[in-house]
Protein backbone atom coordinates (compact mmCIF):
# COMPACT_ATOMS: atom_id res chain seq x y z
CA UNK A 1 0.00 0.00 0.00
CA UNK A 2 2.80 2.36 1.03
CA UNK A 3 4.82 1.67 -2.51
CA UNK A 4 1.85 2.58 -4.23
CA UNK A 5 1.37 5.50 -2.16
CA UNK A 6 4.97 6.35 -2.90
CA UNK A 7 4.73 5.58 -6.44
CA UNK A 8 1.18 8.30 -6.72
CA UNK A 9 2.99 11.24 -4.72
CA UNK A 10 6.44 10.94 -5.79
CA UNK A 11 6.55 12.63 -8.50
CA UNK A 12 5.04 15.93 -7.31
CA UNK A 13 8.01 16.54 -4.95
CA UNK A 14 9.26 18.82 -7.82
CA UNK A 15 7.71 22.09 -8.00
CA UNK A 16 7.42 21.72 -12.10
CA UNK A 17 4.59 18.72 -11.06
CA UNK A 18 3.06 20.18 -8.69
CA UNK A 19 2.06 23.65 -10.78
CA UNK A 20 1.50 20.72 -13.76
CA UNK A 21 -0.71 18.97 -11.31
CA UNK A 22 -2.77 21.86 -10.09
CA UNK A 23 -3.19 23.90 -13.76
CA UNK A 24 -4.30 20.41 -15.21
CA UNK A 25 -6.83 19.45 -12.64
CA UNK A 26 -7.78 22.71 -12.55
CA UNK A 27 -8.44 23.44 -16.29
CA UNK A 28 -9.50 19.53 -17.06
CA UNK A 29 -12.30 20.01 -14.33
CA UNK A 30 -13.22 23.51 -16.23
CA UNK A 31 -13.37 21.46 -19.61
CA UNK A 32 -15.29 19.36 -18.66
CA UNK A 33 -18.05 21.75 -16.99
CA UNK A 34 -18.29 23.86 -20.25
CA UNK A 35 -17.67 20.85 -22.45
CA UNK A 36 -21.35 19.66 -21.23
CA UNK A 37 -22.76 22.60 -23.22
CA UNK A 38 -20.49 21.89 -25.84
CA UNK A 39 -21.47 18.24 -26.03
CA UNK A 40 -25.64 19.09 -25.84
CA UNK A 41 -25.55 22.05 -28.04
CA UNK A 42 -23.61 20.22 -30.60
CA UNK A 43 -20.54 22.81 -30.33
CA UNK A 44 -17.55 20.36 -30.76
CA UNK A 45 -16.70 21.81 -33.36
CA UNK A 46 -16.83 25.72 -32.80
CA UNK A 47 -14.82 24.47 -29.73
CA UNK A 48 -12.23 23.22 -32.10
CA UNK A 49 -12.09 26.27 -34.26
CA UNK A 50 -11.81 28.30 -31.48
CA UNK A 51 -8.33 26.73 -29.88
CA UNK A 52 -7.36 26.48 -33.69
CA UNK A 53 -8.05 30.26 -34.18
CA UNK A 54 -5.54 31.23 -30.82
CA UNK A 55 -2.76 30.11 -32.47
CA UNK A 56 -2.77 33.69 -35.00
CA UNK A 57 -3.46 35.47 -31.56
CA UNK A 58 -0.12 33.79 -29.49
CA UNK A 59 2.06 34.32 -32.70
CA UNK A 60 1.64 37.96 -32.95
CA UNK A 61 1.40 38.26 -29.50
CA UNK A 62 5.11 36.74 -29.55
CA UNK A 63 6.33 38.71 -32.21
CA UNK A 64 5.21 41.90 -30.79
CA UNK A 65 6.57 41.07 -27.10
CA UNK A 66 3.12 40.72 -25.55
CA UNK A 67 1.10 38.51 -22.92
CA UNK A 68 1.02 35.05 -24.89
CA UNK A 69 -1.72 34.10 -23.09
CA UNK A 70 -3.52 38.10 -23.92
CA UNK A 71 -2.99 37.43 -27.60
CA UNK A 72 -4.59 33.86 -26.95
CA UNK A 73 -7.61 35.36 -25.32
CA UNK A 74 -8.45 38.31 -28.14
CA UNK A 75 -7.92 35.58 -30.53
CA UNK A 76 -10.10 33.63 -29.50
CA UNK A 77 -12.94 36.44 -27.84
CA UNK A 78 -12.65 37.88 -32.00
CA UNK A 79 -13.27 34.57 -33.34
CA UNK A 80 -16.47 33.32 -30.67
CA UNK A 81 -17.90 37.25 -31.57
CA UNK A 82 -17.56 36.78 -35.33
CA UNK A 83 -19.10 33.28 -35.08
CA UNK A 84 -22.24 34.82 -32.92
CA UNK A 85 -22.31 37.13 -35.91
CA UNK A 86 -22.10 34.94 -38.78
CA UNK A 87 -24.49 32.80 -36.96
CA UNK A 88 -27.29 35.82 -37.92
CA UNK A 89 -25.82 37.21 -41.04
CA UNK A 90 -24.33 34.93 -43.51
CA UNK A 91 -26.33 32.87 -46.04
CA UNK A 92 -23.69 30.10 -45.94
CA UNK A 93 -24.23 27.13 -43.68
CA UNK A 94 -22.80 28.19 -39.74
CA UNK A 95 -20.17 24.99 -40.08
CA UNK A 96 -19.04 25.78 -43.05
CA UNK A 97 -18.47 29.40 -42.37
CA UNK A 98 -16.32 28.49 -39.52
CA UNK A 99 -14.71 26.23 -41.64
CA UNK A 100 -13.64 28.30 -44.03
CA UNK A 101 -12.49 31.19 -41.32
CA UNK A 102 -10.82 29.02 -39.00
CA UNK A 103 -8.68 26.93 -41.01
CA UNK A 104 -7.13 30.47 -42.71
CA UNK A 105 -6.31 31.29 -39.26
CA UNK A 106 -4.54 28.67 -38.16
CA UNK A 107 -3.08 28.60 -41.68
CA UNK A 108 -1.82 32.64 -40.89
CA UNK A 109 -0.64 31.28 -37.52
CA UNK A 110 1.50 28.69 -38.99
CA UNK A 111 2.79 30.76 -42.07
CA UNK A 112 3.55 33.85 -39.24
CA UNK A 113 5.49 31.09 -36.83
CA UNK A 114 7.86 29.76 -39.84
CA UNK A 115 9.15 33.42 -40.57
CA UNK A 116 10.12 33.14 -36.70
CA UNK A 117 13.69 31.80 -36.33
CA UNK A 118 12.34 29.81 -32.91
CA UNK A 119 9.82 27.67 -34.48
CA UNK A 120 10.57 25.41 -31.18
CA UNK A 121 9.17 27.73 -28.68
CA UNK A 122 5.99 27.76 -30.21
CA UNK A 123 5.44 24.56 -30.44
CA UNK A 124 3.89 24.63 -27.21
CA UNK A 125 1.35 26.19 -28.56
CA UNK A 126 0.57 23.48 -30.79
CA UNK A 127 1.18 20.53 -28.46
CA UNK A 128 0.85 22.10 -24.63
CA UNK A 129 3.33 22.61 -22.26
CA UNK A 130 2.15 21.58 -18.90
CA UNK A 131 5.46 20.92 -17.53
CA UNK A 132 6.34 24.34 -18.14
CA UNK A 133 3.77 26.66 -16.17
CA UNK A 134 4.91 28.97 -14.59
CA UNK A 135 3.44 30.25 -11.11
CA UNK A 136 2.22 33.66 -12.59
CA UNK A 137 0.47 31.97 -15.52
CA UNK A 138 -1.11 29.06 -12.86
CA UNK A 139 -2.39 32.66 -11.50
CA UNK A 140 -4.32 33.21 -14.54
CA UNK A 141 -5.70 30.30 -15.21
CA UNK A 142 -6.97 30.25 -11.99
CA UNK A 143 -9.01 33.33 -12.60
CA UNK A 144 -9.22 32.62 -15.88
CA UNK A 145 -11.67 29.33 -14.33
CA UNK A 146 -13.17 31.05 -11.91
CA UNK A 147 -14.64 33.25 -14.20
CA UNK A 148 -16.11 30.88 -16.15
CA UNK A 149 -17.48 28.72 -13.02
CA UNK A 150 -19.37 31.91 -11.26
CA UNK A 151 -20.93 33.15 -14.97
CA UNK A 152 -21.86 29.36 -15.77
CA UNK A 153 -23.31 29.00 -11.90
CA UNK A 154 -25.47 32.64 -12.53
CA UNK A 155 -26.84 31.90 -15.64
CA UNK A 156 -27.19 28.72 -15.42
CA UNK A 157 -31.38 28.65 -15.75
CA UNK A 158 -31.20 30.53 -18.91
CA UNK A 159 -27.94 28.30 -20.55
CA UNK A 160 -30.10 25.01 -19.96
CA UNK A 161 -33.09 26.23 -20.86
CA UNK A 162 -31.94 27.99 -24.16
CA UNK A 163 -30.00 24.21 -24.69
CA UNK A 164 -33.06 22.87 -25.28
CA UNK A 165 -36.15 25.17 -26.11
CA UNK A 166 -34.99 28.39 -27.30
CA UNK A 167 -38.34 29.14 -28.89
CA UNK A 168 -40.13 29.19 -24.85
CA UNK A 169 -36.72 31.22 -24.10
CA UNK A 170 -37.82 34.21 -26.94
CA UNK A 171 -41.29 33.84 -25.59
CA UNK A 172 -40.41 34.84 -22.94
CA UNK A 173 -38.12 37.03 -23.68
CA UNK A 174 -34.64 35.70 -23.51
CA UNK A 175 -32.67 36.74 -26.19
CA UNK A 176 -31.27 33.48 -26.72
CA UNK A 177 -28.67 34.51 -29.38
CA UNK A 178 -26.76 36.79 -26.71
CA UNK A 179 -26.75 34.12 -24.57
CA UNK A 180 -24.89 32.22 -27.06
CA UNK A 181 -22.70 34.93 -27.82
CA UNK A 182 -21.76 34.34 -24.03
CA UNK A 183 -21.46 31.05 -23.89
CA UNK A 184 -18.82 31.32 -26.98
CA UNK A 185 -16.68 33.86 -24.83
CA UNK A 186 -16.49 32.18 -22.28
CA UNK A 187 -16.06 28.59 -24.17
CA UNK A 188 -12.86 31.36 -25.59
CA UNK A 189 -11.66 31.58 -22.32
CA UNK A 190 -11.56 28.16 -21.67
CA UNK A 191 -9.80 26.79 -25.03
CA UNK A 192 -6.61 29.22 -24.21
CA UNK A 193 -6.46 27.88 -20.80
CA UNK A 194 -7.01 23.86 -22.26
CA UNK A 195 -4.19 24.83 -25.17
CA UNK A 196 -1.69 25.17 -21.98
CA UNK A 197 -1.97 21.50 -20.73
CA UNK A 198 -2.83 20.02 -24.37
CA UNK A 199 -2.22 22.66 -26.99
CA UNK A 200 -4.42 23.77 -29.81
CA UNK A 201 -5.04 20.43 -31.41
CA UNK A 202 -6.15 18.16 -28.87
CA UNK A 203 -7.61 21.02 -26.47
CA UNK A 204 -11.38 20.00 -28.15
CA UNK A 205 -10.87 16.55 -26.48
CA UNK A 206 -10.89 17.98 -23.14
CA UNK A 207 -14.15 19.99 -23.88
CA UNK A 208 -15.86 17.10 -25.61
CA UNK A 209 -14.54 13.40 -24.34
CA UNK A 210 -15.80 13.83 -20.51
CA UNK A 211 -18.64 15.24 -20.91
CA UNK A 212 -19.54 12.76 -23.67
CA UNK A 213 -18.40 10.06 -21.33
CA UNK A 214 -20.79 12.27 -18.41
CA UNK A 215 -23.58 12.22 -20.86
CA UNK A 216 -23.47 8.56 -20.85
CA UNK A 217 -24.55 7.64 -17.52
CA UNK A 218 -26.38 10.79 -15.58
CA UNK A 219 -29.62 12.34 -16.21
CA UNK A 220 -29.20 16.01 -15.06
CA UNK A 221 -27.46 18.51 -16.55
CA UNK A 222 -25.94 19.55 -12.98
CA UNK A 223 -24.88 16.05 -12.02
CA UNK A 224 -23.21 15.42 -15.69
CA UNK A 225 -21.21 18.92 -15.37
CA UNK A 226 -19.91 17.12 -12.13
CA UNK A 227 -18.83 14.01 -13.66
CA UNK A 228 -17.83 15.64 -16.66
CA UNK A 229 -15.19 17.80 -14.51
CA UNK A 230 -14.65 14.68 -12.22
CA UNK A 231 -13.63 12.51 -15.34
CA UNK A 232 -11.54 15.27 -16.62
CA UNK A 233 -9.76 16.23 -13.54
CA UNK A 234 -9.11 12.13 -12.91
CA UNK A 235 -7.50 11.89 -16.70
CA UNK A 236 -4.96 14.60 -16.06
CA UNK A 237 -4.19 13.29 -12.76
CA UNK A 238 -3.65 9.90 -14.67
CA UNK A 239 -2.13 11.58 -17.71
CA UNK A 240 -0.04 13.01 -15.85
CA UNK A 241 1.48 9.86 -13.82
CA UNK A 242 1.62 8.02 -17.07
CA UNK A 243 3.58 10.98 -18.47
CA UNK A 244 6.07 10.96 -15.96
CA UNK A 245 6.92 7.29 -15.22
CA UNK A 246 6.72 6.42 -19.01
CA UNK A 247 8.35 9.48 -20.09
CA UNK A 248 5.78 10.40 -22.92
CA UNK A 249 4.05 13.54 -24.27
CA UNK A 250 1.96 14.92 -21.21
CA UNK A 251 -1.36 16.30 -23.16
CA UNK A 252 -1.30 13.15 -25.48
CA UNK A 253 -1.38 11.49 -22.45
CA UNK A 254 -4.05 13.16 -20.65
CA UNK A 255 -6.31 13.25 -23.93
CA UNK A 256 -5.94 8.85 -23.92
CA UNK A 257 -6.79 8.41 -20.34
CA UNK A 258 -10.11 10.73 -20.92
CA UNK A 259 -10.70 8.49 -24.36
CA UNK A 260 -10.17 5.07 -22.22
CA UNK A 261 -12.67 6.31 -19.20
CA UNK A 262 -14.97 7.00 -22.06
CA UNK A 263 -14.83 3.70 -23.87
CA UNK A 264 -14.92 1.45 -20.23
CA UNK A 265 -18.40 3.89 -19.81
CA UNK A 266 -19.31 2.62 -23.60
CA UNK A 267 -18.21 -1.00 -22.57
CA UNK A 268 -20.52 -1.18 -19.51
CA UNK A 269 -23.54 0.31 -20.77
CA UNK A 270 -23.20 -1.86 -24.11
CA UNK A 271 -23.01 -4.98 -21.41
CA UNK A 272 -26.01 -3.65 -19.40
CA UNK A 273 -28.01 -3.16 -22.21
CA UNK A 274 -27.75 -6.69 -24.00
CA UNK B 1 -36.48 42.65 -6.61
CA UNK B 2 -36.81 40.68 -9.95
CA UNK B 3 -34.58 41.17 -13.01
CA UNK B 4 -37.23 40.81 -15.66
CA UNK B 5 -35.94 39.36 -18.65
CA UNK B 6 -37.32 41.80 -20.71
CA UNK B 7 -37.37 44.90 -18.02
CA UNK B 8 -38.32 47.76 -19.77
CA UNK B 9 -41.80 45.74 -21.66
CA UNK B 10 -43.14 44.09 -18.50
CA UNK B 11 -46.28 45.90 -18.66
CA UNK B 12 -49.99 45.48 -17.70
CA UNK B 13 -52.90 44.82 -19.67
CA UNK B 14 -55.85 47.35 -21.33
CA UNK B 15 -59.20 46.83 -19.03
CA UNK B 16 -61.71 45.52 -20.83
CA UNK B 17 -59.75 44.57 -24.14
CA UNK B 18 -59.73 41.92 -25.85
CA UNK B 19 -57.31 39.00 -25.68
CA UNK B 20 -56.49 39.80 -29.71
CA UNK B 21 -56.82 42.30 -31.92
CA UNK B 22 -55.62 42.64 -35.15
CA UNK B 23 -55.73 44.77 -38.12
CA UNK B 24 -54.38 44.40 -41.42
CA UNK B 25 -51.53 41.99 -40.54
CA UNK B 26 -49.39 40.95 -43.20
CA UNK B 27 -46.50 38.45 -42.81
CA UNK B 28 -43.96 37.13 -45.65
CA UNK B 29 -41.42 34.75 -45.62
CA UNK B 30 -40.68 34.90 -49.36
CA UNK B 31 -41.59 37.79 -51.51
CA UNK B 32 -41.89 35.17 -54.99
CA UNK B 33 -44.62 33.02 -52.61
CA UNK B 34 -47.11 35.22 -51.74
CA UNK B 35 -48.27 36.15 -48.15
CA UNK B 36 -48.03 33.73 -45.69
CA UNK B 37 -50.69 35.36 -43.54
CA UNK B 38 -53.07 38.24 -44.96
CA UNK B 39 -55.24 39.09 -42.16
CA UNK B 40 -57.59 41.93 -42.25
CA UNK B 41 -59.41 41.92 -38.99
CA UNK B 42 -59.79 39.48 -36.41
CA UNK B 43 -60.70 40.14 -32.75
CA UNK B 44 -60.90 36.87 -29.93
CA UNK B 45 -62.65 38.35 -26.96
CA UNK B 46 -61.29 37.32 -23.35
CA UNK B 47 -62.09 34.14 -21.78
CA UNK B 48 -62.98 32.08 -24.90
CA UNK B 49 -61.61 28.64 -26.22
CA UNK B 50 -60.85 29.38 -30.18
CA UNK B 51 -59.85 26.80 -32.43
CA UNK B 52 -57.72 27.85 -35.81
CA UNK B 53 -58.09 25.11 -38.54
CA UNK B 54 -57.52 24.81 -42.31
CA UNK B 55 -55.46 23.12 -44.55
CA UNK B 56 -51.74 22.73 -44.19
CA UNK B 57 -50.01 25.73 -45.10
CA UNK B 58 -52.86 28.32 -44.16
CA UNK B 59 -50.85 29.71 -41.93
CA UNK B 60 -52.68 28.16 -38.57
CA UNK B 61 -48.46 28.33 -37.29
CA UNK B 62 -47.62 31.39 -38.35
CA UNK B 63 -50.46 32.93 -36.71
CA UNK B 64 -49.64 31.43 -33.72
CA UNK B 65 -46.36 32.15 -33.94
CA UNK B 66 -46.84 36.02 -34.63
CA UNK B 67 -49.15 36.01 -31.64
CA UNK B 68 -46.15 34.61 -29.14
CA UNK B 69 -43.55 37.27 -30.85
CA UNK B 70 -41.34 34.41 -32.31
CA UNK B 71 -42.72 35.74 -35.67
CA UNK B 72 -42.31 39.28 -37.06
CA UNK B 73 -44.76 40.72 -39.67
CA UNK B 74 -44.48 42.81 -42.04
CA UNK B 75 -47.56 45.19 -41.79
CA UNK B 76 -50.46 46.01 -39.82
CA UNK B 77 -51.32 45.81 -36.02
CA UNK B 78 -51.39 42.93 -33.34
CA UNK B 79 -52.51 43.56 -29.89
CA UNK B 80 -52.48 41.30 -27.03
CA UNK B 81 -54.68 43.01 -23.98
CA UNK B 82 -54.74 46.12 -25.77
CA UNK B 83 -50.75 45.86 -25.76
CA UNK B 84 -48.31 45.31 -28.59
CA UNK B 85 -46.90 42.07 -28.87
CA UNK B 86 -43.87 41.53 -26.68
CA UNK B 87 -44.80 44.02 -24.44
CA UNK B 88 -46.82 40.89 -21.52
CA UNK B 89 -43.98 38.32 -21.95
CA UNK B 90 -45.65 36.75 -18.92
CA UNK B 91 -49.26 37.02 -20.29
CA UNK B 92 -48.75 34.62 -23.16
CA UNK B 93 -47.89 30.90 -23.15
CA UNK B 94 -47.14 29.38 -26.42
CA UNK B 95 -47.03 25.25 -26.94
CA UNK B 96 -45.25 24.53 -29.84
CA UNK B 97 -45.26 21.60 -31.80
CA UNK B 98 -43.31 18.68 -29.97
CA UNK B 99 -40.69 18.99 -32.77
CA UNK B 100 -39.39 22.00 -31.92
CA UNK B 101 -37.85 20.89 -28.54
CA UNK B 102 -34.44 18.62 -28.12
CA UNK B 103 -36.08 16.18 -25.83
CA UNK B 104 -32.91 14.06 -25.61
CA UNK B 105 -31.63 16.96 -23.14
CA UNK B 106 -30.82 15.76 -19.78
CA UNK B 107 -33.34 17.72 -17.83
CA UNK B 108 -36.11 15.88 -15.44
CA UNK B 109 -39.65 16.25 -16.27
CA UNK B 110 -40.02 18.44 -12.96
CA UNK B 111 -37.29 20.79 -13.81
CA UNK B 112 -39.04 21.07 -17.13
CA UNK B 113 -42.31 22.10 -16.62
CA UNK B 114 -40.43 24.34 -14.26
CA UNK B 115 -39.01 26.63 -16.75
CA UNK B 116 -42.48 27.55 -17.17
CA UNK B 117 -41.94 29.63 -13.88
CA UNK B 118 -38.50 31.68 -14.95
CA UNK B 119 -41.10 34.42 -16.88
CA UNK B 120 -41.53 35.23 -13.12
CA UNK B 121 -38.42 34.61 -11.56
CA UNK B 122 -36.06 36.49 -14.14
CA UNK B 123 -32.27 36.25 -13.58
CA UNK B 124 -30.01 35.07 -11.22
CA UNK B 125 -33.17 33.91 -8.99
CA UNK B 126 -33.65 30.14 -8.51
CA UNK B 127 -37.55 28.79 -7.80
CA UNK B 128 -38.89 29.37 -4.50
CA UNK B 129 -41.02 27.32 -2.37
CA UNK B 130 -44.16 28.89 -4.28
CA UNK B 131 -42.76 27.84 -7.49
CA UNK B 132 -42.09 24.57 -6.30
CA UNK B 133 -45.89 23.31 -5.02
CA UNK B 134 -47.08 25.08 -8.17
CA UNK B 135 -45.30 23.04 -10.01
CA UNK B 136 -46.17 19.59 -8.27
CA UNK B 137 -49.49 20.36 -7.84
CA UNK B 138 -49.95 20.87 -11.50
CA UNK B 139 -47.72 17.71 -12.26
CA UNK B 140 -50.00 15.99 -9.96
CA UNK B 141 -53.16 17.80 -12.09
CA UNK B 142 -51.73 16.46 -14.76
CA UNK B 143 -51.30 12.34 -14.34
CA UNK B 144 -47.57 13.26 -14.72
CA UNK B 145 -46.55 12.55 -10.35
CA UNK B 146 -45.08 9.11 -11.35
CA UNK B 147 -42.79 10.92 -14.30
CA UNK B 148 -41.73 13.29 -12.72
CA UNK B 149 -38.58 12.37 -11.77
CA UNK B 150 -37.52 10.81 -15.06
CA UNK B 151 -35.92 12.43 -17.98
CA UNK B 152 -38.37 14.04 -20.63
CA UNK B 153 -37.15 11.76 -23.18
CA UNK B 154 -38.64 8.82 -21.23
CA UNK B 155 -42.06 10.30 -22.42
CA UNK B 156 -44.52 9.10 -24.64
CA UNK B 157 -45.79 11.74 -27.05
CA UNK B 158 -49.10 12.02 -24.88
CA UNK B 159 -46.97 12.78 -21.80
CA UNK B 160 -44.60 15.20 -23.61
CA UNK B 161 -47.94 17.39 -24.40
CA UNK B 162 -49.09 16.80 -21.08
CA UNK B 163 -46.05 18.28 -19.79
CA UNK B 164 -45.51 21.63 -22.54
CA UNK B 165 -49.22 22.02 -21.05
CA UNK B 166 -48.65 22.02 -17.44
CA UNK B 167 -45.39 24.29 -18.09
CA UNK B 168 -47.67 27.14 -20.02
CA UNK B 169 -50.47 26.35 -16.57
CA UNK B 170 -47.45 26.82 -13.90
CA UNK B 171 -46.36 29.89 -16.19
CA UNK B 172 -50.07 31.55 -15.48
CA UNK B 173 -50.21 33.36 -18.67
CA UNK B 174 -53.86 34.42 -19.47
CA UNK B 175 -53.40 34.03 -23.47
CA UNK B 176 -52.12 30.17 -24.55
CA UNK B 177 -51.33 29.35 -27.94
CA UNK B 178 -51.45 25.69 -28.89
CA UNK B 179 -50.08 24.08 -31.74
CA UNK B 180 -51.49 21.16 -32.27
CA UNK B 181 -51.91 19.74 -29.63
CA UNK B 182 -53.80 16.47 -30.18
CA UNK B 183 -51.32 15.55 -33.21
CA UNK B 184 -50.42 11.74 -31.79
CA UNK B 185 -51.70 11.26 -28.27
CA UNK B 186 -54.09 9.07 -26.98
CA UNK B 187 -57.57 9.74 -26.67
CA UNK B 188 -57.02 10.02 -22.62
CA UNK B 189 -54.40 12.83 -23.13
CA UNK B 190 -56.83 14.52 -25.42
CA UNK B 191 -59.73 14.50 -22.99
CA UNK B 192 -57.76 16.01 -20.19
CA UNK B 193 -56.29 18.91 -22.26
CA UNK B 194 -59.91 19.90 -23.20
CA UNK B 195 -60.62 19.58 -19.28
CA UNK B 196 -57.69 21.28 -18.56
CA UNK B 197 -58.76 24.17 -21.18
CA UNK B 198 -62.66 24.13 -19.93
CA UNK B 199 -60.91 24.61 -16.60
CA UNK B 200 -58.89 27.76 -17.51
CA UNK B 201 -61.90 28.90 -19.08
CA UNK B 202 -63.51 29.02 -15.59
CA UNK B 203 -60.88 31.58 -14.70
CA UNK B 204 -61.01 33.56 -17.35
CA UNK B 205 -58.39 32.50 -19.73
CA UNK B 206 -57.77 32.52 -23.49
CA UNK B 207 -56.76 29.60 -25.07
CA UNK B 208 -56.10 29.56 -29.08
CA UNK B 209 -55.87 26.05 -30.21
CA UNK B 210 -54.46 25.30 -33.73
CA UNK B 211 -55.94 21.69 -34.58
CA UNK B 212 -56.68 19.40 -37.78
CA UNK B 213 -59.25 17.05 -35.60
CA UNK B 214 -62.49 18.35 -36.06
CA UNK B 215 -64.69 16.03 -34.32
CA UNK B 216 -65.94 17.21 -31.02
CA UNK B 217 -64.85 20.75 -32.32
CA UNK B 218 -68.18 21.96 -31.58
CA UNK B 219 -68.22 20.95 -28.22
CA UNK B 220 -64.62 22.14 -27.32
CA UNK B 221 -64.45 25.31 -28.85
CA UNK B 222 -66.71 28.53 -28.56
CA UNK B 223 -65.36 30.42 -31.62
CA UNK B 224 -63.63 28.48 -34.89
CA UNK B 225 -61.56 30.50 -37.10
CA UNK B 226 -61.22 28.96 -40.31
CA UNK B 227 -58.03 29.79 -42.47
CA UNK B 228 -57.24 29.19 -46.17
CA UNK B 229 -54.43 30.52 -48.10
CA UNK B 230 -52.92 32.52 -45.10
CA UNK B 231 -56.71 33.93 -45.06
CA UNK B 232 -59.17 34.04 -42.55
CA UNK B 233 -62.34 32.76 -44.67
CA UNK B 234 -64.62 32.66 -41.74
CA UNK B 235 -64.95 33.24 -38.20
CA UNK B 236 -68.12 32.02 -36.22
CA UNK B 237 -69.58 31.05 -32.71
CA UNK B 238 -68.70 27.31 -32.57
CA UNK B 239 -72.75 26.40 -31.79
CA UNK B 240 -73.26 27.51 -35.06
CA UNK B 241 -70.64 25.97 -37.10
CA UNK B 242 -71.58 23.72 -39.82
CA UNK B 243 -69.80 20.68 -40.64
CA UNK B 244 -70.19 21.42 -44.46
CA UNK B 245 -68.33 24.94 -44.04
CA UNK B 246 -65.32 22.91 -42.70
CA UNK B 247 -64.97 20.56 -45.36
CA UNK B 248 -65.34 23.13 -47.46
CA UNK B 249 -62.39 24.68 -46.13
CA UNK B 250 -60.41 21.96 -46.64
CA UNK B 251 -60.90 21.45 -50.10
Amino acid sequence: MSELWQWLIAPFAYQFMQNALIASLLIAATCGIIGSYVVLRRLAFIGDALAHTALPGVVIAYMNGWSLVGGALAAGVMTALGIGWMARKSTLREDTAIGVIFTAMFALGILLMSRLQSFRDLSHILFGNILGVQSQELWLMTGVSLVVLVVLVLFHKELELTSFDGTHAEVIGIQSNRLRTMLLILLAFTVVTGIQVVGVVLTSALLVTPAAAASLITSDLRRMMVVSALIGAGSAFVGLLLSYYFAVATGAAIVLTCTAVFGVIVLINWIRQR
Amino acid sequence: MILHYSGRHHVDSVPGSDAVTIRDLRVVYDASQGDALNCATLDIPAGIRAALIGPNGAGKSTLLKTLAGLQPYNAGTVSIYGRPVRACHHRVAYLPQRGEIDWRFPITVRRFVMTGRYVHLGWFTNPQRYDDTLVEQTLHRLGLGAVADRRISDLSGGQQQRALLARAIVQEAELLLLDEPFNNVDPETRILICTILDELQQLGRTAIVATHDLSRIRQEFDLIISLRAGAVVSQQAAELYQQAVVEESYE
